[in-house]
């Protein structure tokens, strides 16, 4: 599955704490994505339906921890400083820890008004999908994104993201990360008490290829964030995504 | 749609995939990788509104995807078409009953025809249907996928509420619900959440380079003159074609197929045949499908007049000659204009005048807005030469000329104004005459006057009432018979249904 992991975690010409979350983080990426690729292009089989949900699990949220890393580095740096402490402990649940719920999914109530004078700092999200951060990141990257790809000689890997609109991309993605995140859920956990549940092939092909194109789309914005960090030029992202497309049947 | 006597026959006549005798249907449907994506997205786990215009081929992917379920072993499809005409005079509860009535019905039969021993009953409301349907899935061990087809019309915006409420009920994790739907469909009530209860997968295919082997498929499967290298002018391929011919009608399969009827009758296939057939469309087709439209589009039926108008402006202002090489093929519309006009955009998508290509898209005079691929018989129609050339045949297929722009600041759509919207007063069709059918541009597979004239003489007097009428009150009426049923339902069919 080439050019994944470099589309969401961006070039590898970083220093220091954040060069060895984001290679590990991308090596993670790397390593999923050729696992889940082989079970999207190969025929049903036993290993597919037990493995391939976990794969599109781990490509899903480490896919995009990365994207959260890269636009709010602190983050990033706080969870790889966390983990490297002599107290961090395994087996017990870190409250600061990285978490879907509050890291990409915002705890909060859609409002028409996003610049109250009494909205408390503490409480604005700054999850991925979080009002404001659209509004100031997500928006104008998109259309920064749109610009970039209309003045692209047409190609084919590149209708989908020509369908993408700045006020609708993330409150779709959103609904549709959820909805990902809980299938892949019950395949990780095998939450299977009936055997009418059980994921068939054309369940699990569906989720690998929906969420190669969700971290994929997220991933190539992302480089168009002006303040992110390690991003692609848009040359690259762009040549990236279209690579990356062109391997995702 | 199906129209005429013996049609099963001779697939040309064939527009509608659901029309199509179960058994044939595999042999003249063809379906691209980004179909196949599609396909496996309806058989999966996961509520779907499968969202595109009339013609798209939304009710063949249905119904591929039924066919392949009931070939294989791990889920049971219901395929349930929703053009049923109680469901379009009632909302509610009534709607409900109705709808549960219908699956039912559905379901049984399905158990029926393969032999799978369960009494599935008949649920008369909603609950009642979730449980019972729960229960089925869980005596037969497998999860149900309900397909509903023609779930959503423009227009006909009244039960919407009702079945979107009832589709995020009875959708689950043993119960698969998917449905096709139209663009313009906005009016999901207030309990669906159409980004959280459900995926939209558009169904698009105006842009032949994203899918190259689609069109001369279809092509293949049905049209063997249409492949035939000796068929053509040394310049022009058989791909070549299909594949001009798939944009020319943006994509649209319904009129793909009645463009591929016209070219299966020449002896030979050039530059100047596509340019006369493409004109000979513009008349005969675009424009009286707004006229056999109209009456079916309930309280938006008075937007088909500035629809009409903004269509015309459109071509107008794309073909217009400028300083440009080559005549655009699409139009970059300002925002505030589509949303000033959305109704009228709406319709000209659903019906294949246009088709939207890209979402958003920055203008050189300040702005953004969406590009719409411009449907090519009507483009060529208002170019002033009214002449193709091999060139834009090669540039109109790639997309590789700039969109022509229509700025909010411009005057391109002024003096079109809108009409206020009436209460809606149901679909004026039923209460038409049936003297409407009789054979014309808008239906030219539409009824004798012979015909028309025993049906109002039995006292038949509007569409409403011949759609009522059984089978064994038209038999009662002379000159009758079952063909000439057959030929009246199919017409019916076609004035109510879009």
């Amino acid at each position: 599955m080439s050019h994944i992991g470099s589309l969401l975690c961006g070039h590898r010409h970083t220093e220091g704490i954040a060069k060895t979350a984001l290679d590990q983080l991308s090596s993670s990426v790397d390593n999923f994505s050729s696992r889940a690729h082989a079970f999207l292009t190969g025929p049903a089989s036993g290993d597919s339906v037990t493995f391939g949900p976990f794969c599109a699990r781990v490509i899903l949220e480490n896919g995009l921890a990365a994207i959260v890393g890269r636009i709010d580095c602190f983050r990033m740096l706080y969870l790889s400083e966390f983990q490297s402490q002599p107290d961090y402990q395994t087996g017990q649940r870190a409250r600061s820890g990285f978490s879907w719920a509050g890291d990409i999914i915002p705890d909060e109530k859609a409002t028409q008004d996003l610049w109250s004078m009494d909205h408390d700092m503490a409480k604005i999200s700054r999850a991925l999908f979080a009002q404001h951060l659209n509004h100031i990141y997500w928006k104008p990257a998109v259309d920064q994104m749109l610009d970039k790809i209309s003045a692209h000689p047409p190609d084919a890997a590149l209708s989908e993201v020509l369908d993408i609109d700045a006020e609708t991309f993330i409150p779709e993605i959103k609904g549709r990360c959820r909805q990902l995140y809980s299938t892949l859920s019950k395949g990780v956990h095998w939450e299977f008490f009936t055997s009418a549940l059980l994921f068939d092939d054309a369940t699990i092909k569906n989720n690998i290829r929906d969420t190669f194109l969700i971290v994929g789309q997220l991933g190539l914005v992302s480089h168009f964030i002006p303040t992110a960090y390690a991003s692609l030029t848009p040359d690259d992202a762009v040549s990236a995504y279209i690579e990356f497309r062109k391997s995702l049947p | 749609l199906s129209v005429q006597p013996n049609q099963d026959q001779d697939p040309g006549l064939i527009l509608a995939a659901e029309e199509f005798p179960r058994e044939s249907f595999a042999q003249f449907h063809s379906f691209s990788i980004h179909d196949e994506a599609i396909i496996r997205k309806l058989s999966a786990h996961g509520p779907v509104l499968l969202r595109g215009g009339r013609g798209s081929g939304k009710s063949a992917l249905l119904l591929e995807a039924y066919r392949r379920m009931r070939e294989g072993e791990g889920a049971l499809p219901i395929y349930v078409s929703l053009r049923y005409l109680p469901l379009l005079r009632t909302d509610g509860q009534e709607y409900i009953g109705h709808f549960c009535t219908l699956l039912s019905q559905e379901i049984r039969q399905e158990l029926s025809e393969r032999a799978i021993q369960c009494d599935f009953g008949a649920p008369p409301d909603q609950a009642d249907l979730q449980i019972s349907l729960i229960k089925l899935a869980q005596t037969v061990g497998k999860r149900l996928v309900l397909l509903f087809d023609d779930a959503a019309h423009i227009g006909r915006e009244k039960p919407l509420e009702a079945f979107f409420d009832l589709f995020r009920t009875l959708s689950g994790s043993l119960v698969s619900c998917k449905a096709s739907i139209y663009p313009g469909v906005t009016k999901f009530g207030v309990r669906f959440d159409v980004y959280n209860d459900s995926t939209v997968v558009d169904v698009s295919r105006s842009d032949v380079q994203a899918a190259p082997d689609f069109f001369p498929d279809v092509v293949k499967a049905r049209y063997p003159k249409l492949i035939d290298r000796n068929t053509f002018s040394d310049r022009l391929s058989p791909t070549q074609f299909a594949n001009f011919l798939g944009r020319a009608v943006v994509g649209n399969l319904r009129g793909f197929i009645l463009a591929c009827n016209r070219f299966n009758e020449e002896e030979k296939i050039g530059v100047p045949e596509l340019t006369k057939h493409l004109l000979v469309m513009a008349t005969d087709y675009y424009w009286p499908l707004m006229e056999e439209v109209a009456p079916k589009l309930g309280v938006y039926e008075s937007m088909i007049e500035p629809a009409k108008m903004v269509f015309e402006r459109v071509v107008e202002h794309t073909s217009r000659p400028s300083l440009r090489r080559s005549t655009p093929d699409r139009v970059l519309v300002h925002r505030n204009l589509v949303n000033q006009y959305s109704k009228v955009f709406e319709i000209l998508e659903y019906l294949g005048f246009v088709a939207r290509r890209e979402a958003s898209r920055a203008m050189k005079s300040g702005g953004r807005g969406p590009v719409f691929a411009v449907n090519l018989c009507n483009l060529l129609d208002s170019i002033t030469t009214r002449r193709l050339t091999f060139e834009m045949t090669t540039e109109w297929t790639a997309g590789s000329t700039e969109p022509s722009e229509m700025h909010v600041n411009g005057n391109a759509l002024h003096g079109i104004s809108l009409p206020s919207l009436s209460d809606d007063q149901g679909l004026k069709i039923l209460s038409r005459p049936i003297s409407l059918l009789l054979k014309s541009r808008a239906y030219p597979y539409g009824l004798t006057q012979k015909i028309l004239d025993r049906l109002m003489n039995a006292g038949i007097a509007t569409i409403g009432q011949m759609a009522e009428k059984s089978d064994a009150e038209l038999d009662n009426i002379g000159y009758i018979g079952d063909e000439r049923i057959r030929r009246i339902r199919d017409v019916v069919y076609q004035a109510i249904w879009m």
